[in-house]
């Protein structure tokens, strides 16, 4: 339990919450632009 | 003092603001998350006392500080925005949320972590713990509170007012270690020094300044999200669209 590859879980965990949220604010900020532009188009 | 200030918070500089920065920002970011994850895990020297396991610190402490100065940030916002009616600080403070949501769940996950080999439990609700565990309630309270307003003005506005009140658990999370007995150790961090040995402790401001990069990425792209999703079909969303 105190080995490195704990440490090394804890710190592929924490990075792998901060990547979702990246991506997940990206594709939710594409979307708005998509849906922004398709609606200026009409 | 506030016009000079407010006209560089106009809403479609701060978008392109935003677009030009992000990805630079998350490019940074990882590149030194990278780079002082493998200083922390690799080149640092083991602890005398907690051998490997002490090298959590390095992303459990830069965590914990941004979840506490995020919910700061959150609430100086909520406060501008009451007062002055300020739209683009009702923008930062909803772009800002999820980002002190994640960092408050790495700081409980990576403590439990720690926890176990330490203390030989994950969990303890001493004042420390439990004070962080309100914040990640909070969090998640305003998270819910976003979306459950028909009308953006009321929501900005009842956020403002829980973020400003919900203020009050900083001083108890920061201040609990020296106001309870608790598991959780003491600051190591003081104004009259510090703890950790300084050949360790260089890797606290490499992690944290990653930590802030990539923040800065999620940040700019939820302002950019709330900008379009407030402006509608107006000629400002055709200007900030068109450049």
């Amino acid at each position: 339990m105190d080995s490195i590859e704990t440490v090394i879980f804890t710190y592929f965990l924490s990075i792998s919450f901060i990547l979702i949220l990246c991506l997940s604010s990206y594709i939710r900020y594409l979307n708005m632009l998509k849906n922004c532009q398709e609606d200026l188009d009409d | 003092m506030y016009k000079y200030v407010a006209k560089y918070f106009l809403i479609n500089r701060v978008y392109k603001f935003c677009g030009a920065t992000a990805f630079p920002s998350f490019l940074i970011g990882l590149v030194a998350f990278i780079f002082s994850a493998y200083f922390a895990i690799y080149i640092l020297p083991a602890d005398i006392e907690q051998n490997e396991i002490y090298r959590i610190l390095f992303i459990h402490v830069p965590s914990a500080i941004l979840s506490e100065l995020i919910y700061i940030f959150l609430a100086v916002n909520g406060f501008i925005f009451l007062v002055w009616r300020t739209k683009i600080a009702a923008i930062f403070l909803n772009a800002a949320i999820s980002i002190g949501l994640v960092y408050t769940a790495i700081v409980l996950m990576s403590g439990s972590i720690w926890g176990k080999p330490t203390w030989g439990t994950y969990w303890v609700w001493d004042a420390r713990i439990t004070s962080t565990f309100i914040l990640l309630i909070q969090y998640i309270g305003l998270v819910a509170l976003r979306s459950s307003f028909n009308s953006r003005q009321t929501a900005d506005q009842i956020l403002s007012i829980v973020a400003i009140i919900g203020a009050v658990n900083i001083p108890i999370i920061k201040f609990s270690v020296n106001w309870w007995n608790t598991l959780h150790q003491n600051a190591s961090i003081t104004t009259s020094g510090s703890a950790i040995d300084s050949e360790m402790l260089i890797a606290l401001p490499m992690m944290l300044v990653s930590l802030l990069f990539m923040s800065f990425h999620i940040f700019a792209r939820n302002i950019q999200y709330e900008i379009l999703n407030r402006t509608g079909k107006t000629a400002m969303m055709r200007e900030i669209i068109n450049g």
